[in-house]
């Protein structure tokens, strides 16, 4: 019993400690990376411009998993017991959607997109039902990119 | 057409309150919640456990019958014959039969259970200086079974262990659902007062007085102190030693009962019949 509480406290310590960090961190390189690729709009728009026949079109996606930590985890049990939002979720949904957008337009930077249209995005949870396995979310955004046709030589 | 993203403020998917602050928040809510609901289960469970028919008491009792001893003993003839004296100082009624069970192990325990069956442990018994003080031991046991404080502290239990279970989802209910019935029970400080009161007002009425029946508070004291952790007396459910004897006294000068006699000594066997079993 008193091996079981060590252990949970440990955890949670543990949890809160390396998860803050690795979130201080993330955001920090997602910020960095927001400013790299501000150059390349990415809208929801469904409307293609006015000169889209000089674009070729082409898919691009970016997707990422990021699992909670034992803290955050234990806090959305809580959260659960009263009710309200469950704040510690919150950074790790925003942090997903993010860095799924990031990698999404490091795919359209890759093809010299311009911009992509009619962005969207998927989540999923992984792990659900698992009872007391630590969950996961997923997500994935895609988007049609733009490329500007290269002149004929 | 133009278009572009413009930088995205922070912060707006995202609460600005601590994590840390936030679970503290929550985690003192659920404690303050599971104590208030403790404390109500814990009433409404006594309260109706103290409902129960004596008859019910007693079957769901019938688990000790395997306590009982297949041969009747010179020490298990004089124990209860002690029990049944103080049963009818304290005027039991017929239904309330006191059935006393000796354990030969060396623990200084003693304890009373439901169904009127009470549990001494050669450990307590051994200490014991002369009869008074056993005849206290034993009244102060039979005042548990005559508040009914045993199937009180079940009751509550099983309504906490229950509650919990249904609140929190997964609580072990085996430390007071089945091993509870046997040694688990705890009985509150109130409850070990009024018993201690009830007992010793059936000791004066067995021996006229009640010299030597607090030399088994002694006893109790000098085991809880060699004993290298003593709880504090806040946690401890008996009320210590010291305080109890402090108690009883002052019942003792309020109802001018005789202290000065010398008590009656234990029979010379005693102690063999002890290591017997």
């Amino acid at each position: 019993m008193s091996f079981q509480i060590i252990l949970f406290l440990l955890l949670l310590i543990l949890g809160y400690f390396i998860g803050s960090y690795l979130e201080r961190e993330h955001y920090r390189s997602i910020k960095l990376r927001e400013a790299k690729y501000n150059k390349l709009p990415a809208v929801a728009s469904k409307l293609l411009p006015p000169e889209a026949e000089s674009f070729e079109q082409r898919l691009v996606m970016g997707n990422v998993t990021i699992s909670v930590d034992y803290f955050k985890r234990f806090l959305a049990t809580l959260h659960n017991f009263f009710g309200g939002s469950v704040t510690s979720y919150e950074t790790l949904l925003d942090r997903a959607r993010r860095e799924a957008l990031l990698r999404m337009k490091v795919e359209a930077d890759n093809l010299n997109a311009s911009l992509v249209l009619n962005v969207k995005y998927e989540t999923a949870s992984i792990y659900k039902g698992s009872g007391s396995g630590v969950g996961s979310v997923e997500v994935l955004a895609y988007g049609t990119a733009m490329i500007p046709k290269q002149l004929e030589a | 057409m133009k278009y572009e993203n413009p930088p995205i403020p922070e912060g707006i998917n995202t609460s600005r309150a601590h994590p840390l602050k936030t679970f503290l928040i929550l985690l003192l809510g659920l404690i303050v919640v599971l104590a208030i609901s403790t404390w109500l289960l814990g009433v409404g469970g006594s309260y109706l456990a103290s409902k129960i028919p004596y008859s019910q008491e007693k079957r769901l009792a019938e688990a000790y019958a395997q306590y009982d001893a297949a041969t009747r003993t010179e020490l298990l003839d004089y124990l209860q014959a002690l029990a049944d004296k103080v049963s009818s100082a304290m005027q039991l009624t017929p239904e309330m039969k006191i059935t006393v069970h000796y354990i030969d192990q060396d623990i200084e325990n003693a304890f009373a259970t439901i169904g009127g069956n009470i549990f001494l442990y050669k450990g307590l018994l051994e200490k014991l200086p002369n009869e008074n003080a056993l005849t206290m031991l034993i009244a102060h046991e039979i005042a548990h079974v005559r508040h009914r404080d045993p199937i009180v502290s079940i009751g509550q239990g099983a309504a906490i262990s229950t509650g919990m279970m249904l609140l929190l989802g997964s609580t072990d209910t085996g430390i007071l659902g089945s091993a509870g019935l046997l040694t688990q029970m705890q009985f509150s400080r109130e409850m070990e007062s009024r018993s201690d009161e009830t007992g010793l007002n059936a000791v004066e009425k067995v021996y006229g007085h009640v010299g030597g029946a607090l030399d088994l508070y002694q006893v109790l004291d000098a085991v809880s102190e060699s004993n290298l952790v003593e709880p504090p007396p806040f946690f401890s459910t008996h009320p210590i030693s010291k305080t109890r004897i402090k108690e009883l006294s002052v019942l003792i000068t309020d109802r001018n009962w005789r202290q000065d006699v010398s008590p009656t000594l234990l029979p010379k066997q005693f102690s063999i019949w002890l290591s017997e079993g």
